[in-house]
């Protein structure tokens, strides 16, 4: 074989090889339809993405397109079922079944810190590889949601959509009914808890991912934007533990010590409190064992346990009801929810 | 064009998804961003377009946006990466000997170009991508790149060369494997 065919081959094969699998097509439309969901900005240009006509709530429009491109694949089961199945396993994820860093992983987004490129290259991520436990190799998966719902409303909240065929446009009306448990209207109301949940789930999964790439600066920024937007929220500890961690990678070290005491003091029996004391912050005192501080210490472990468990069942009501939206009384059954 | 129009003429951006996502995830791999990464590039790449999409105005094809897109992505992403796992991958390629070139297998091809590009000059990596892995005409790379179609011309040129000496390198030393 000639040089010359020899070039062709290995090119065509390259051009073969190189592009993605079925697979990687649909982790990635699945992973992009959370964080289209899950950005402040998630349905600021929605009017590309609903195809309905009229208008229609932006977040619920950028869902249903995506979502209605799901139909007639099996991503179209894998995408509602996620979403669905999700909430679940991402709450134990960080919640009850807390065994460290274990929830699925979640695309790492620059909406936060990360500089903005040149004009069209929106967005920078700077990783390496830093992974914080064995759940960092695991294939991406998607970041829970609850719902649609989850979009928190955008300054425009009503666009005109294009046009698109009457089918493709009532299989996005489906998608957005089984995806959005309380009526169209949803979207356009306030943040609820759940989806305040959900939003605060993705962006403490994508700091972490930050993190396991080497992007502490990405990933301080996401936990700070999480200050400014769940002051209170749901995920405090692992959100703290996240900031000790990033001011590590980011050598700094004084500040990480100083939340590192603090989130120390406050949760002495957290599953992330080794991991902090192993990490720059090492300084940090373990916790004294005086009565003051167990107390303490009960107490904040009592009230974060009690809002996590109803942040839990929440989460399994909401299942439930799709799984009967969806499946009827099989798949509620099958979840185990009581009629 | 009237703004009904405009709006008209914008594709859905499930449509863009569809057509171009094979496209971006393979522009992405070709400019080097680390395996472990593609994913998130290649979702910055349409999370930008879903972000433009409605202000496109048509002055280039939507293949040359989007790639435009997935250029600028790329370089934000290798800058500091630099491709640490596939400089060990590197190696350990560097350090296999390559099968009969008669069957060399898609993936093994694959690999030898990535491996190829990732040792060629970035300016003429950028150019060996676009006009001979995604079949892109020189005026509209001349335009992602912002630089002179003879730039371009001359970059590809000197590209080919490199692929070729790499292939008759390759190819001798399969040879030297036969023999054996």
């Amino acid at each position: 074989m000639n040089v010359d065919e020899l070039e062709r081959q290995f090119i065509r094969a390259a051009q073969h090889e190189l592009g993605p699998s079925a697979a990687d097509r649909e982790r990635n439309q699945v992973a992009l339809l959370d964080r289209l969901a899950a950005e402040p900005w998630g349905g600021a240009s929605g009017g590309a993405l609903g195809a309905g006509k009229g208008t229609r709530s932006i977040g619920a429009g950028a869902l249903a397109g995506i979502v209605g491109s799901m139909r007639g694949s099996r991503l179209g089961i894998l995408g509602v079922g996620l979403i669905v199945g999700a909430v679940v396993g991402g709450v134990f994820g960080f919640g009850l079944g807390r065994s460290g860093w274990n929830a699925p992983p979640a695309p790492v987004t620059d909406a936060v810190a990360a500089p903005r490129a040149a004009p069209s290259g929106e967005s920078t991520a700077e990783p390496a590889s830093m992974p914080l436990e064995a759940g960092s190799g695991e294939p991406d998966a998607v970041v829970p949601h609850l719902a649609p719902a989850a979009v928190e409303p955008s300054p425009s909240l009503e666009v005109p959509t294009s046009s698109g065929s009457a089918d493709a446009d009532a299989a996005r009306r489906r998608s957005v009914a089984n995806a959005k448990p309380h009526g169209p209207r949803r979207a356009v109301t306030p943040a609820q808890p759940e989806s305040s949940l959900a939003i605060e789930l993705a962006m403490l999964q994508r700091a972490r991912r930050a993190l396991n790439a080497d992007n502490g600066r990405l990933a301080l920024g996401i936990v700070q934007e999480l200050d400014e937007r769940f002051p209170n929220g749901v995920l405090v500890e692992e959100r703290s533990a996240t900031r000790i961690l990033s001011l590590c990678q980011l050598e700094r070290v004084a500040e990480a010590k100083q939340s590192a005491r603090a989130f120390l003091e406050r949760y002495p029996t957290s599953v992330y409190a080794e991991r902090v004391r192993q990490s720059c912050a090492a300084a940090a005192p373990r916790p004294s064992h005086g009565r003051a501080v167990r107390r303490s210490a009960r107490r904040a472990s009592g009230q974060l346990e009690g809002a996590r468990h109803r942040e839990l069942a929440r989460a399994r009501r909401l299942d439930c009801r799709l799984r009967g939206q969806r499946l009827g009384g099989r798949g509620r059954a099958a979840a185990g929810c009581s009629e | 064009m009237a703004p009904d129009q405009a709006r008209a003429s914008v594709p859905e951006f499930t449509e863009v998804f569809r057509q171009h996502f094979d496209f971006v995830w393979r522009t992405i791999r070709s400019l080097g961003v680390a395996d472990a990464l593609v994913d998130d590039a290649v979702q910055e790449v349409f999370i930008c377009v879903h972000r433009r999409l409605p202000d496109f105005e048509r002055r280039s094809a939507l293949k040359t946006w989007i790639y435009s897109i997935a250029y600028h992505t790329a370089q934000n992403f290798r800058r500091s990466a630099r491709r640490r796992e596939a400089s060990e991958l590197d190696d350990e390629m560097m350090s296999r000997e390559p099968g009969p070139s008669e069957h060399v297998a898609g993936a093994e091809a694959g690999r030898f170009v990535l491996q190829f590009l990732d040792r060629l000059p970035r300016e003429r990596r950028d150019v060996f991508v676009l006009c001979v892995l995604e079949e892109l005409a020189a005026p509209d790379v001349a335009e992602i790149l912002q630089i002179k179609l003879n730039t371009v011309y001359s970059r590809l040129r000197l590209a080919r060369v490199d692929f070729r000496t790499a292939l008759e390198r390759f190819k001798k030393s399969d040879r030297r494997v036969e023999a054996t």
